[in-house]
């Protein structure tokens, strides 16, 4: 009983902040996403279409980078008894945060996909919450870009800073 | 033969197709599940219409090459390694912002109304 009542109070002081994110729209907005319900699947079916090339193109670069790269420089570095443990880190950094930006794409994938199959016309309200999420999924596999794109900003300047040590 | 036992052979035939096409089904199904389910499906580039041939002909599967494991290291084979990489991340710099928010903005999606009106709930 009282474990029934604990699990009941935490789902109550869980409420309100999943309702945070919950949008309502306008019912002029309502109208025109049931009147214009197949062009945004259309529009939808091309971002969904465009997503795998994207990622294909961006994944191989990534692979070229750590797998052509940044792992045979570590290999080298090694040995020649110069390992660097601000490059090596960069590697395990990089290989997590592809990792990161592989299981967003899958997350943000599968909500568009479900996105798809809500039918705009009869539920515009349903349809916009779940949006909502696909946009907020996308923004994160952006955030995820943005991340590995640092990562490859500081082993950038860490090379900079190995050629010019080898350099003196 | 009797025609009694051809009839179970008969019978027995049948429910031993349908049964077979049962289990093909189902098993069908749940693998169907699990690829979704694991997210291989969306990442599995031999799908059938998911990404071009001429697509897949232009990516660069041999990474290897690049830059040698072996052999000594100099501000040379640095300034190598820099130039390679620069090329890399003009690549990545280029399709960065193939993500962005605006492909499925209220704008891009065309469900933005004049004086758009979204209220946010439980902000009160």
């Amino acid at each position: 009983m009282r474990k029934t009542v604990a699990i009941l109070a935490v789902i109550i002081a869980l409420a309100p902040v999943n309702s945070v994110s919950a949008k309502t729209i306008s019912e002029e907005q309502k109208g025109v996403i049931s009147a214009n319900c197949s062009s945004i699947k259309f529009r939808l079916q091309k971002v969904q279409k465009d997503g795998p090339k994207s990622r294909v193109h961006l994944g191989a670069q990534y692979e070229a980078l750590s797998t052509g790269l940044m792992m045979n420089l570590n290999l080298r570095l090694v040995k020649n008894d110069l390992a660097n443990a601000d490059i090596a880190s960069q590697q395990s950094d990089f290989a997590a945060e592809r990792e990161q930006f592989k299981q967003n794409f899958i997350s943000y994938s599968q909500g568009l996909d479900d996105l798809l199959n809500i039918d705009c016309r009869a539920e515009p309200q349903k349809f916009y919450d779940k949006l909502e999420k696909v946009r907020e999924k996308r923004g994160m596999i952006n955030e995820s870009i943005s991340r590995i794109n640092k990562i490859i900003k500081t082993h950038r300047e860490s090379i900079v800073q190995l050629k010019e040590d080898l350099g003196e | 033969m009797s025609k009694d036992s051809t009839g179970h052979g008969r019978r027995n035939l049948v429910i031993l197709g349908f049964g077979a096409l049962t289990i093909a089904v189902i098993s069908t199904a749940v693998s169907l599940q699990i690829y979704r389910a694991t997210g291989d499906i969306y990442l599995d580039r031999s799908r059938p219409g998911y990404i071009s041939e001429g697509e897949k002909h232009n990516e660069k599967d041999d990474y290897k090459d690049i830059f040698s494991e072996e052999g000594a290291i100099t501000a040379e084979v640095v300034d190598d390694y820099l130039k390679k990489l620069d090329g890399i991340i003009e690549q990545i710099d280029n399709a960065s912002g193939d993500f962005s928010l605006d492909a499925i903005s209220d704008d891009t999606l065309g469900i933005a109304t004049e004086g758009e009106s979204i209220e946010e709930l439980g902000e009160e």
